[in-house]
Protein backbone atom coordinates (compact mmCIF):
# COMPACT_ATOMS: atom_id res chain seq x y z
CA UNK A 1 0.00 0.00 0.00
CA UNK A 2 1.30 3.36 -0.97
CA UNK A 3 0.30 6.91 -0.19
CA UNK A 4 0.87 8.48 -3.57
CA UNK A 5 1.51 12.21 -3.45
CA UNK A 6 1.71 14.58 -6.40
CA UNK A 7 2.38 18.29 -6.47
CA UNK A 8 0.04 20.15 -8.81
CA UNK A 9 2.28 23.21 -8.78
CA UNK A 10 5.54 21.40 -9.61
CA UNK A 11 7.49 21.89 -12.84
CA UNK A 12 7.80 18.13 -13.15
CA UNK A 13 4.92 16.81 -15.28
CA UNK A 14 2.25 14.97 -13.29
CA UNK A 15 2.67 11.70 -15.21
CA UNK A 16 6.37 11.69 -14.34
CA UNK A 17 5.52 12.33 -10.70
CA UNK A 18 3.08 9.42 -10.65
CA UNK A 19 5.57 7.04 -12.30
CA UNK A 20 8.40 8.12 -9.98
CA UNK A 21 6.19 7.78 -6.89
CA UNK A 22 5.28 4.23 -7.90
CA UNK A 23 8.93 3.27 -8.53
CA UNK A 24 9.80 4.77 -5.15
CA UNK A 25 6.99 2.76 -3.57
CA UNK A 26 8.45 -0.42 -5.07
CA UNK A 27 11.96 0.43 -3.83
CA UNK A 28 10.67 1.10 -0.33
CA UNK A 29 8.69 -2.13 -0.31
CA UNK A 30 5.38 -0.28 0.04
CA UNK A 31 4.27 -1.82 -3.23
CA UNK A 32 5.03 -5.51 -3.60
CA UNK A 33 5.35 -7.77 -6.63
CA UNK A 34 1.98 -8.62 -8.12
CA UNK A 35 0.14 -5.95 -6.11
CA UNK A 36 -2.78 -4.37 -7.90
CA UNK A 37 -2.77 -0.69 -8.76
CA UNK A 38 -5.95 1.34 -9.16
CA UNK A 39 -7.55 1.46 -12.60
CA UNK A 40 -6.74 4.46 -14.77
CA UNK A 41 -10.13 6.04 -14.14
CA UNK A 42 -10.12 5.36 -10.42
CA UNK A 43 -6.66 6.87 -9.88
CA UNK A 44 -7.50 9.85 -12.11
CA UNK A 45 -10.70 10.48 -10.12
CA UNK A 46 -8.94 10.23 -6.75
CA UNK A 47 -6.10 12.51 -7.85
CA UNK A 48 -8.38 14.85 -9.74
CA UNK A 49 -6.25 14.72 -12.89
CA UNK A 50 -6.90 13.88 -16.53
CA UNK A 51 -7.29 10.20 -17.47
CA UNK A 52 -4.61 10.57 -20.16
CA UNK A 53 -2.11 11.67 -17.51
CA UNK A 54 -2.55 8.47 -15.50
CA UNK A 55 -2.59 6.39 -18.68
CA UNK A 56 0.68 7.95 -19.74
CA UNK A 57 2.26 7.21 -16.35
CA UNK A 58 1.16 3.56 -16.47
CA UNK A 59 2.47 3.11 -20.01
CA UNK A 60 5.78 4.63 -19.04
CA UNK A 61 6.01 2.17 -16.15
CA UNK A 62 5.07 -0.70 -18.42
CA UNK A 63 7.71 0.30 -20.93
CA UNK A 64 10.33 0.36 -18.18
CA UNK A 65 9.19 -3.04 -16.95
CA UNK A 66 7.77 -2.08 -13.56
CA UNK A 67 4.13 -2.91 -14.16
CA UNK A 68 2.00 -5.21 -16.30
CA UNK A 69 -1.24 -4.09 -17.88
CA UNK A 70 -3.69 -6.93 -18.32
CA UNK A 71 -7.21 -6.87 -19.60
CA UNK A 72 -8.48 -8.95 -16.69
CA UNK A 73 -6.48 -7.98 -13.64
CA UNK A 74 -5.93 -4.38 -14.66
CA UNK A 75 -2.62 -2.81 -13.74
CA UNK A 76 -0.35 -4.80 -11.44
CA UNK A 77 3.22 -4.42 -10.20
CA UNK A 78 5.50 -6.71 -12.25
CA UNK A 79 4.90 -10.07 -10.49
CA UNK A 80 8.08 -11.99 -11.36
CA UNK A 81 11.18 -9.88 -11.69
CA UNK A 82 12.11 -6.33 -12.47
CA UNK A 83 14.49 -5.54 -15.32
CA UNK A 84 18.15 -5.74 -14.31
CA UNK A 85 20.65 -2.89 -14.17
CA UNK A 86 22.41 -3.73 -17.42
CA UNK A 87 24.98 -1.70 -19.32
CA UNK A 88 22.46 0.47 -21.11
CA UNK A 89 20.66 1.21 -17.83
CA UNK A 90 23.95 2.19 -16.20
CA UNK A 91 24.76 4.42 -19.15
CA UNK A 92 21.40 6.15 -18.77
CA UNK A 93 21.80 6.58 -15.01
CA UNK A 94 25.19 8.13 -15.66
CA UNK A 95 23.65 10.66 -17.99
CA UNK A 96 20.93 11.42 -15.46
CA UNK A 97 23.46 11.94 -12.65
CA UNK A 98 25.58 14.35 -14.67
CA UNK A 99 23.56 17.54 -14.11
CA UNK A 100 23.09 16.68 -10.43
CA UNK A 101 26.82 16.22 -9.80
CA UNK A 102 27.73 19.17 -12.01
CA UNK A 103 25.56 21.43 -9.93
CA UNK A 104 27.07 20.12 -6.71
CA UNK A 105 30.59 20.80 -8.06
CA UNK A 106 29.63 24.34 -9.02
CA UNK A 107 28.51 24.92 -5.47
CA UNK A 108 31.74 23.56 -4.11
CA UNK A 109 30.35 20.36 -2.68
CA UNK A 110 33.06 17.85 -1.90
CA UNK A 111 33.15 14.27 -3.13
CA UNK A 112 32.72 12.84 0.39
CA UNK A 113 29.68 15.03 1.07
CA UNK A 114 28.20 13.91 -2.23
CA UNK A 115 28.75 10.24 -1.37
CA UNK A 116 27.30 10.82 2.10
CA UNK A 117 24.17 12.23 0.52
CA UNK A 118 23.93 9.30 -1.87
CA UNK A 119 24.29 6.89 1.04
CA UNK A 120 21.56 8.69 2.97
CA UNK A 121 19.06 8.63 0.10
CA UNK A 122 19.87 4.99 -0.62
CA UNK A 123 19.17 4.03 3.00
CA UNK A 124 15.89 5.93 2.92
CA UNK A 125 14.69 4.16 -0.18
CA UNK A 126 16.05 0.63 0.19
CA UNK A 127 13.50 -1.77 1.62
CA UNK A 128 14.66 -3.92 4.54
CA UNK B 1 -57.34 21.37 10.30
CA UNK B 2 -57.03 19.79 13.72
CA UNK B 3 -56.02 16.56 15.38
CA UNK B 4 -53.50 14.03 14.18
CA UNK B 5 -53.07 15.44 10.67
CA UNK B 6 -51.95 18.77 12.12
CA UNK B 7 -49.40 17.18 14.40
CA UNK B 8 -48.10 14.99 11.58
CA UNK B 9 -47.65 18.04 9.36
CA UNK B 10 -45.77 19.91 12.08
CA UNK B 11 -43.88 16.79 13.21
CA UNK B 12 -42.46 16.26 9.73
CA UNK B 13 -40.72 19.62 9.99
CA UNK B 14 -38.78 18.61 13.11
CA UNK B 15 -36.26 16.28 11.38
CA UNK B 16 -35.66 18.88 8.65
CA UNK B 17 -34.94 21.53 11.28
CA UNK B 18 -32.87 19.13 13.39
CA UNK B 19 -30.65 18.03 10.48
CA UNK B 20 -30.11 21.63 9.35
CA UNK B 21 -29.17 22.82 12.84
CA UNK B 22 -26.86 19.86 13.50
CA UNK B 23 -24.97 20.02 10.18
CA UNK B 24 -21.90 21.97 11.44
CA UNK B 25 -21.16 19.30 14.04
CA UNK B 26 -21.64 16.44 11.56
CA UNK B 27 -19.04 17.73 9.08
CA UNK B 28 -15.39 16.75 9.17
CA UNK B 29 -13.15 18.39 11.76
CA UNK B 30 -11.14 19.75 8.86
CA UNK B 31 -14.10 21.70 7.49
CA UNK B 32 -15.95 24.68 8.90
CA UNK B 33 -18.82 26.12 6.85
CA UNK B 34 -17.29 24.81 3.63
CA UNK B 35 -13.79 26.13 4.36
CA UNK B 36 -10.84 23.80 4.98
CA UNK B 37 -9.15 24.43 8.32
CA UNK B 38 -6.52 22.60 10.37
CA UNK B 39 -8.21 20.02 12.57
CA UNK B 40 -7.36 21.69 15.90
CA UNK B 41 -8.93 25.01 14.80
CA UNK B 42 -12.49 23.72 14.82
CA UNK B 43 -12.72 23.84 18.62
CA UNK B 44 -11.15 27.31 18.84
CA UNK B 45 -13.49 30.10 20.08
CA UNK B 46 -13.83 31.81 16.69
CA UNK B 47 -15.10 28.76 14.81
CA UNK B 48 -16.98 27.37 17.82
CA UNK B 49 -18.76 30.73 18.14
CA UNK B 50 -19.88 30.59 14.51
CA UNK B 51 -21.15 27.05 14.94
CA UNK B 52 -23.08 28.02 18.06
CA UNK B 53 -24.60 31.09 16.40
CA UNK B 54 -25.64 29.08 13.34
CA UNK B 55 -27.23 26.35 15.44
CA UNK B 56 -29.14 28.86 17.58
CA UNK B 57 -30.33 30.71 14.46
CA UNK B 58 -31.62 27.48 12.92
CA UNK B 59 -33.34 26.38 16.12
CA UNK B 60 -34.90 29.84 16.68
CA UNK B 61 -36.17 30.02 13.11
CA UNK B 62 -37.56 26.51 13.39
CA UNK B 63 -39.42 27.40 16.55
CA UNK B 64 -40.91 30.56 15.00
CA UNK B 65 -42.08 28.61 11.94
CA UNK B 66 -43.61 25.78 13.97
CA UNK B 67 -45.51 28.16 16.27
CA UNK B 68 -46.58 30.30 13.31
CA UNK B 69 -47.80 27.31 11.31
CA UNK B 70 -49.55 25.88 14.36
CA UNK B 71 -51.56 29.07 14.77
CA UNK B 72 -52.24 29.30 11.04
CA UNK B 73 -53.30 25.67 10.64
CA UNK B 74 -55.87 26.07 13.40
CA UNK B 75 -57.71 28.68 11.36
CA UNK B 76 -60.46 27.47 9.12
CA UNK B 77 -58.62 28.01 5.85
CA UNK B 78 -58.84 26.35 2.46
CA UNK B 79 -56.61 23.31 1.99
CA UNK B 80 -54.68 24.94 -0.89
CA UNK B 81 -53.87 27.93 1.32
CA UNK B 82 -52.60 25.57 4.00
CA UNK B 83 -50.44 23.61 1.55
CA UNK B 84 -49.01 26.81 0.13
CA UNK B 85 -48.15 28.36 3.47
CA UNK B 86 -46.61 25.08 4.61
CA UNK B 87 -44.44 24.82 1.47
CA UNK B 88 -43.58 28.53 1.60
CA UNK B 89 -42.41 28.29 5.21
CA UNK B 90 -40.04 25.44 4.30
CA UNK B 91 -38.60 27.58 1.49
CA UNK B 92 -38.25 30.59 3.77
CA UNK B 93 -36.51 28.40 6.34
CA UNK B 94 -34.11 27.08 3.69
CA UNK B 95 -33.37 30.58 2.42
CA UNK B 96 -32.75 32.13 5.84
CA UNK B 97 -30.58 29.25 7.08
CA UNK B 98 -28.59 29.54 3.85
CA UNK B 99 -28.03 33.24 4.57
CA UNK B 100 -26.83 32.30 8.08
CA UNK B 101 -24.53 29.64 6.58
CA UNK B 102 -23.14 31.93 3.90
CA UNK B 103 -22.43 34.74 6.40
CA UNK B 104 -20.32 32.35 8.47
CA UNK B 105 -18.70 30.90 5.34
CA UNK B 106 -17.54 34.36 4.23
CA UNK B 107 -16.37 35.32 7.71
CA UNK B 108 -14.32 32.14 8.12
CA UNK B 109 -12.87 32.45 4.63
CA UNK B 110 -11.46 35.92 5.33
CA UNK B 111 -10.43 34.92 8.87
CA UNK B 112 -8.45 32.02 7.39
CA UNK B 113 -6.35 34.35 5.24
CA UNK B 114 -5.10 36.17 8.35
CA UNK B 115 -4.00 33.04 10.18
CA UNK B 116 -0.29 32.27 10.63
CA UNK B 117 -0.75 28.81 9.07
CA UNK B 118 -2.46 30.20 5.97
CA UNK B 119 0.61 30.88 3.82
CA UNK B 120 2.04 27.51 4.58
CA UNK B 121 -1.15 25.84 3.46
CA UNK B 122 -1.38 27.96 0.35
CA UNK B 123 2.04 26.81 -0.79
CA UNK B 124 1.05 23.19 -0.49
CA UNK B 125 -0.62 21.99 -3.67
CA UNK B 126 -0.17 18.34 -2.92
CA UNK B 127 -2.77 15.73 -3.62
CA UNK B 128 -2.34 12.48 -1.72
CA UNK B 129 -4.16 9.22 -2.45
CA UNK B 130 -3.96 5.67 -1.21
CA UNK B 131 -3.30 3.25 -4.06
CA UNK B 132 -5.31 0.32 -2.66
CA UNK B 133 -8.33 2.28 -1.42
CA UNK B 134 -10.67 0.84 -4.04
CA UNK B 135 -9.08 -2.62 -4.18
CA UNK B 136 -10.88 -4.14 -1.21
CA UNK B 137 -14.65 -3.70 -1.41
CA UNK B 138 -16.05 -1.41 1.29
CA UNK B 139 -19.76 -1.63 0.52
CA UNK B 140 -22.25 -4.48 0.77
CA UNK B 141 -22.81 -6.63 -2.29
CA UNK B 142 -25.19 -5.34 -4.91
CA UNK B 143 -26.92 -8.73 -4.63
CA UNK B 144 -28.68 -7.34 -1.53
CA UNK B 145 -30.91 -5.49 -3.98
CA UNK B 146 -32.31 -8.72 -5.44
CA UNK B 147 -35.08 -8.92 -2.77
CA UNK B 148 -36.19 -5.42 -3.72
CA UNK B 149 -36.58 -6.38 -7.36
CA UNK B 150 -38.26 -9.66 -6.44
CA UNK B 151 -40.92 -7.88 -4.38
CA UNK B 152 -41.68 -5.50 -7.25
CA UNK B 153 -41.84 -8.34 -9.76
CA UNK B 154 -44.10 -10.43 -7.50
CA UNK B 155 -46.40 -7.49 -6.80
CA UNK B 156 -46.67 -6.76 -10.53
CA UNK B 157 -47.40 -10.40 -11.36
CA UNK B 158 -49.92 -10.73 -8.53
CA UNK B 159 -51.69 -7.52 -9.54
CA UNK B 160 -51.95 -8.64 -13.16
CA UNK B 161 -53.32 -12.05 -12.19
CA UNK B 162 -55.92 -10.42 -9.94
CA UNK B 163 -56.54 -7.53 -12.35
CA UNK B 164 -60.28 -8.20 -12.49
CA UNK B 165 -60.62 -7.88 -8.71
CA UNK B 166 -59.34 -4.28 -8.63
CA UNK B 167 -62.11 -1.68 -8.21
CA UNK B 168 -63.25 0.14 -11.37
CA UNK B 169 -62.05 3.49 -10.06
CA UNK B 170 -58.54 3.59 -8.62
CA UNK B 171 -57.66 6.18 -5.96
CA UNK B 172 -54.63 8.25 -7.00
CA UNK B 173 -54.47 10.98 -4.40
CA UNK B 174 -55.66 11.42 -0.84
CA UNK B 175 -56.47 14.63 1.00
CA UNK B 176 -55.43 15.54 4.54
CA UNK B 177 -58.43 13.75 5.99
CA UNK B 178 -57.76 10.51 4.15
CA UNK B 179 -60.58 10.88 1.63
CA UNK B 180 -59.87 10.26 -2.04
CA UNK B 181 -59.37 13.54 -3.89
CA UNK B 182 -58.57 12.06 -7.26
CA UNK B 183 -59.37 8.72 -8.88
CA UNK B 184 -58.83 7.30 -12.36
CA UNK B 185 -60.52 4.61 -14.36
CA UNK B 186 -59.00 1.17 -14.14
CA UNK B 187 -56.29 0.33 -16.67
CA UNK B 188 -53.14 -1.78 -16.60
CA UNK B 189 -50.78 1.22 -16.19
CA UNK B 190 -53.00 2.64 -13.44
CA UNK B 191 -53.09 -0.67 -11.57
CA UNK B 192 -49.31 -1.08 -11.83
CA UNK B 193 -48.58 2.59 -11.18
CA UNK B 194 -47.09 2.12 -7.71
CA UNK B 195 -44.97 -0.85 -8.85
CA UNK B 196 -43.37 1.45 -11.41
CA UNK B 197 -42.74 4.01 -8.69
CA UNK B 198 -41.23 1.22 -6.56
CA UNK B 199 -39.00 0.22 -9.48
CA UNK B 200 -37.87 3.83 -9.84
CA UNK B 201 -37.12 3.86 -6.10
CA UNK B 202 -34.96 0.74 -6.43
CA UNK B 203 -33.07 2.31 -9.35
CA UNK B 204 -32.48 5.50 -7.35
CA UNK B 205 -31.11 3.51 -4.40
CA UNK B 206 -28.90 1.43 -6.72
CA UNK B 207 -27.62 4.69 -8.13
CA UNK B 208 -26.80 5.96 -4.63
CA UNK B 209 -25.03 2.65 -3.93
CA UNK B 210 -22.99 3.14 -7.10
CA UNK B 211 -22.07 6.69 -6.10
CA UNK B 212 -20.88 5.43 -2.68
CA UNK B 213 -18.58 3.00 -4.50
CA UNK B 214 -17.26 5.54 -6.99
CA UNK B 215 -16.92 8.68 -4.87
CA UNK B 216 -13.48 10.25 -4.79
CA UNK B 217 -11.33 9.47 -1.76
CA UNK B 218 -10.72 12.23 0.76
CA UNK B 219 -7.52 12.07 2.76
CA UNK B 220 -7.02 14.10 5.93
CA UNK B 221 -3.66 15.69 6.81
CA UNK B 222 -3.66 14.24 10.26
CA UNK B 223 -3.45 10.43 10.34
CA UNK B 224 -4.15 9.93 6.62
CA UNK B 225 -4.44 6.16 6.79
CA UNK B 226 -6.77 6.30 9.78
CA UNK B 227 -8.98 8.80 7.96
CA UNK B 228 -9.33 6.40 5.03
CA UNK B 229 -10.10 3.49 7.33
CA UNK B 230 -12.86 5.52 8.97
CA UNK B 231 -14.11 6.45 5.51
CA UNK B 232 -14.38 2.78 4.53
CA UNK B 233 -16.51 2.08 7.61
CA UNK B 234 -18.61 5.14 6.81
CA UNK B 235 -19.27 4.02 3.24
CA UNK B 236 -20.08 0.51 4.41
CA UNK B 237 -22.61 1.74 6.97
CA UNK B 238 -24.37 3.98 4.45
CA UNK B 239 -24.50 1.25 1.81
CA UNK B 240 -26.26 -0.95 4.39
CA UNK B 241 -28.61 1.92 5.25
CA UNK B 242 -29.46 2.43 1.57
CA UNK B 243 -30.27 -1.23 1.02
CA UNK B 244 -32.55 -1.30 4.10
CA UNK B 245 -34.17 2.06 3.30
CA UNK B 246 -34.69 1.00 -0.32
CA UNK B 247 -36.27 -2.25 0.83
CA UNK B 248 -38.68 -0.56 3.24
CA UNK B 249 -39.79 2.05 0.69
CA UNK B 250 -40.23 -0.61 -2.00
CA UNK B 251 -42.25 -2.72 0.37
CA UNK B 252 -44.41 0.27 1.28
CA UNK B 253 -45.16 1.08 -2.37
CA UNK B 254 -46.09 -2.54 -3.07
CA UNK B 255 -48.34 -2.68 0.01
CA UNK B 256 -50.06 0.50 -1.14
CA UNK B 257 -50.74 -1.02 -4.53
CA UNK B 258 -52.16 -4.17 -2.96
CA UNK B 259 -54.21 -2.18 -0.47
CA UNK B 260 -56.43 -0.96 -3.32
CA UNK B 261 -57.02 -4.56 -4.32
CA UNK B 262 -57.63 -5.88 -0.81
CA UNK B 263 -59.61 -2.79 0.25
CA UNK B 264 -57.42 -2.22 3.30
CA UNK B 265 -58.17 0.71 5.53
CA UNK B 266 -56.29 3.75 4.06
CA UNK B 267 -55.65 5.03 7.59
CA UNK B 268 -53.77 1.88 8.41
CA UNK B 269 -51.56 2.31 5.32
CA UNK B 270 -50.92 5.92 6.38
CA UNK B 271 -49.76 4.70 9.79
CA UNK B 272 -47.42 2.16 8.13
CA UNK B 273 -46.08 4.90 5.83
CA UNK B 274 -45.43 7.22 8.77
CA UNK B 275 -43.65 4.47 10.70
CA UNK B 276 -41.43 3.70 7.69
CA UNK B 277 -40.60 7.38 7.09
CA UNK B 278 -40.01 7.91 10.82
CA UNK B 279 -37.63 4.93 11.01
CA UNK B 280 -35.67 6.09 7.97
CA UNK B 281 -35.28 9.61 9.35
CA UNK B 282 -34.27 8.42 12.82
CA UNK B 283 -31.81 6.00 11.21
CA UNK B 284 -30.30 8.70 9.00
CA UNK B 285 -29.89 11.19 11.86
CA UNK B 286 -28.41 8.54 14.17
CA UNK B 287 -25.92 7.40 11.52
CA UNK B 288 -24.96 10.99 10.69
CA UNK B 289 -24.34 11.88 14.32
CA UNK B 290 -22.55 8.66 15.21
CA UNK B 291 -20.29 8.45 12.18
CA UNK B 292 -20.00 12.10 11.15
CA UNK B 293 -19.33 13.14 7.57
CA UNK B 294 -16.84 10.78 5.91
CA UNK B 295 -16.62 8.79 9.15
CA UNK B 296 -14.91 11.66 10.96
CA UNK B 297 -16.63 10.94 14.27
CA UNK B 298 -15.63 7.26 14.32
CA UNK B 299 -13.01 6.43 16.95
CA UNK B 300 -10.74 3.68 15.71
CA UNK B 301 -9.30 1.21 18.16
CA UNK B 302 -5.58 0.52 18.14
CA UNK B 303 -4.47 3.46 16.06
CA UNK B 304 -0.78 4.04 16.52
CA UNK B 305 2.13 5.78 14.76
CA UNK B 306 -0.12 8.47 13.41
CA UNK B 307 1.56 10.31 10.57
CA UNK B 308 1.04 13.72 9.07
CA UNK B 309 0.92 14.73 5.41
CA UNK B 310 0.21 18.15 4.00
CA UNK B 311 -2.58 18.22 1.45
CA UNK B 312 -4.03 20.92 -0.79
CA UNK B 313 -7.20 22.52 0.58
CA UNK B 314 -9.18 22.69 -2.74
CA UNK B 315 -11.15 25.68 -1.36
CA UNK B 316 -11.10 27.44 -4.71
CA UNK B 317 -13.04 24.59 -6.32
CA UNK B 318 -15.81 24.75 -3.70
CA UNK B 319 -18.16 27.54 -4.74
CA UNK B 320 -19.79 29.05 -1.64
CA UNK B 321 -18.32 26.02 0.13
CA UNK B 322 -21.27 23.99 -1.17
CA UNK B 323 -20.76 23.24 -4.87
CA UNK B 324 -17.68 21.48 -6.21
CA UNK B 325 -16.73 22.93 -9.58
CA UNK B 326 -13.55 21.53 -11.11
CA UNK B 327 -13.64 20.95 -14.88
CA UNK B 328 -10.15 19.38 -14.75
CA UNK B 329 -11.30 16.67 -12.36
CA UNK B 330 -12.80 13.58 -14.04
CA UNK B 331 -14.67 12.75 -10.80
CA UNK B 332 -18.46 12.85 -10.83
CA UNK B 333 -19.21 11.97 -7.20
CA UNK B 334 -17.49 13.88 -4.42
CA UNK B 335 -17.98 13.99 -0.67
CA UNK B 336 -20.05 16.96 0.49
CA UNK B 337 -18.35 19.57 2.62
CA UNK B 338 -21.28 21.03 4.53
CA UNK B 339 -23.55 18.09 5.21
CA UNK B 340 -23.46 14.32 5.21
CA UNK B 341 -23.23 12.25 2.08
CA UNK B 342 -22.07 12.88 -1.46
CA UNK B 343 -22.55 15.53 -4.09
CA UNK B 344 -21.57 16.08 -7.72
CA UNK B 345 -18.67 17.75 -9.49
CA UNK B 346 -20.76 20.34 -11.31
CA UNK B 347 -17.77 21.29 -13.45
CA UNK B 348 -18.00 17.90 -15.16
CA UNK B 349 -20.62 17.70 -17.94
CA UNK B 350 -21.21 14.03 -17.04
CA UNK B 351 -22.62 15.15 -13.69
CA UNK B 352 -25.33 17.09 -15.49
CA UNK B 353 -26.17 14.01 -17.55
CA UNK B 354 -26.51 12.09 -14.27
CA UNK B 355 -28.86 14.75 -12.90
CA UNK B 356 -30.89 14.74 -16.10
CA UNK B 357 -31.19 10.95 -16.02
CA UNK B 358 -32.46 11.09 -12.43
CA UNK B 359 -34.99 13.78 -13.29
CA UNK B 360 -36.29 11.76 -16.24
CA UNK B 361 -36.58 8.68 -14.02
CA UNK B 362 -38.61 10.58 -11.44
CA UNK B 363 -40.75 12.18 -14.15
CA UNK B 364 -41.70 8.84 -15.80
CA UNK B 365 -44.29 7.81 -13.14
CA UNK B 366 -45.78 11.31 -13.32
CA UNK B 367 -46.19 10.91 -17.10
CA UNK B 368 -47.70 7.46 -16.75
CA UNK B 369 -50.18 9.00 -14.36
CA UNK B 370 -51.46 11.44 -16.99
Amino acid sequence: MLLLAIDLQSETPIYTQIAEAIIEGIAKGELVKGEGLPSVRSLAVDLGVNLHTVNKAYHLLKQEGYVQINRKQGVIIEPVSFPVADASFKQRQKERLKPIIAEAICRGMEREKMLELLEQVYKELKAD
Amino acid sequence: MTGIALWIMLGMLLPIFAITALTPVMTRKTEAFGVTIPEQEKSQPFIAGHIKRYMLTCLGLGLVIIVGLYLLLQQDLKETVLVWSYTASIFIYALLTFVAYYTSHRAIKSWKQQQPWYNEQLSVQRVVVQTNFHQTPFVISIAWYIPHLLIVALTMAFSLIRYDDFPDMLPMQYGFDGEVTRAVEKSIPAVLMLSFVALAVVIVFLFVHYSIVKAKQVIESHDPEGSLERNRLFRYAWSVYCAIAGFLVTLLMCLMQLSTLEQWDPNRITVVALVVVGLLIIGAITLSLKLGQGGSRIVLKERKNETMVHVADHDKHWKAGLFYWNPNDPAIFVEKRFGVGWSLNYGNPRSWLVLLALLVLIAIPAFLDK
